[in-house]
């Protein structure tokens, strides 16, 4: 038994058993194996290993999965879809309190600084559109947030171009 | 809806990304157990495992536009649950600091079916479902998810290249690593 070859030989394990050895190097494992019993261990416990972790049962999602999802969904829209908010008496309270808070920040502004006129009453409208925007965006930032880009392995999809036959496509992550 | 059941996945989203809502309800019902399978063996937990696959689908729903006809549905879904289940792997392991001091196999209590240790390797007692899960957990990564898809899952290794996008022969020889590396975790649980 060559220990030298051991590295080898398990190397082979995985093609070893999908039988996609050329008949050299599958005769080559055979031969090892028969005088090695280090790498027959190893390829023992590997066989025992894959037999229970085949027979592992698998789970199901609750019956209510999708309904849940669904309700998830609806509940957290992010802002923007007015018509969809518009539509639940729920969400309607809360857009005419926001549409109320805003009219009451403009007067207030128009208040608070008479000098300005006009034009300060439109900065401040501005502003407030903004605020709004930046809020629907860290809702969508959220939604894509850090996690699809942590971590640099291989599941990661960080704008990417792959080559599918002969187009070229381009990958882009979620987080735009 | 019939109609949409014919579909692949490409033309869901696609349908979905033009507001077909049942679209998106069909790839909720196509991806939803295979999904749950794939995650609840990192989380090894089914409550976190379908909490986390439902977060997969409210960034597949809201980000819908981000998706490009490019790469593979499934490639792009599965990207999105793993990197969030790697995520709550490392919220979990950070906390678990913050609570106990470090820990190394020790603190994991498994109980293999016998400990029988044949050195000459002959005889082996079969692994437990239980101590295999705790090997795995063990597993760097890429080997854990490779580990999962092919050896849990029992995905062909043509989907696994699709889902990982990488290359076939690459996946093999990841596959063969991921396994010599469990093998050598299992021997070490079991010492
Ligand atoms: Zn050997």
């Amino acid at each position: 038994m060559q220990n030298s070859d051991c590295g080898f030989i398990r190397n082979q394990y995985t093609e070893f058993k999908d039988n996609t050895l050329t008949p050299e190097t599958k005769a080559e494992v055979d031969t090892h194996l028969a005088e090695c019993h280090a790498c027959q261990k190893v390829f023992t416990e590997l066989d025992q290993a894959l037999s229970t972790m085949h027979s592992m049962e698998t789970v199901q999602a609750s019956p209510n999965f999708t309904t849940t999802l669904l309700s998830k969904i609806s509940d957290s829209e992010p802002a923007g879809v007015w018509q969809r908010l518009y539509n639940s008496s729920y969400t309607k309270v809360a857009g005419y309190a926001i549409a109320a808070g805003m009219v009451v920040a403009i007067g207030l502004n128009f208040i608070i600084d008479p000098v300005s006129g006009v034009s300060g009453g439109n900065n401040s409208n501005f502003t407030i559109e903004q605020q709004v925007d930046t809020n629907n965006q860290e809702n969508l930032v959220g939604a894509s947030d850090s996690a699809l880009m942590a971590g640099n392995d291989s599941l990661n999809l960080n704008s990417k171009t792959i080559n599918s036959g002969s187009s070229t496509l381009q990958l882009v992550n979620g987080g735009n | 809806m019939n109609d949409l059941k014919d579909k692949t996945d490409e033309q869901l989203i696609a349908a979905f990304q033009q507001d077909d809502e049942n679209a998106f309800v069909l790839l909720v019902e196509r991806y939803r157990d295979r999904l749950i399978n794939f995650v609840y063996r990192f989380l090894n937990d089914m409550t976190d495992a379908e909490d986390l696959v439902q977060e997969t689908f409210v960034k597949v729903y809201r980000k819908k536009h981000s998706y490009r006809e490019i790469a593979k549905f499934s490639t792009w879904i599965y990207t999105i649950a793993g990197n969030l289940a790697r995520s709550e792997l490392r919220k979990r392991k950070r906390r678990k600091t913050y609570t106990m001091s470090s820990l190394g196999y020790e603190d994991t209590e498994f109980t293999p079916v016998d400990t029988g240790k044949d050195t000459e390797g002959i005889v082996f007692n079969s692994y437990a479902g239980e101590e295999i899960m705790k090997a795995i957990d063990q597993l760097p990564e890429p080997f854990k998810t490779i580990t999962i898809l092919r050896d849990i899952q029992e995905l062909s290794y043509e989907d696994i290249s699709t889902i990982l996008d990488i290359p076939m022969g690459t996946v093999k020889s990841r596959v063969n690593r991921a396994r010599l590396k469990l093998q050598e975790t299992l021997s070490y649980l079991r010492e």
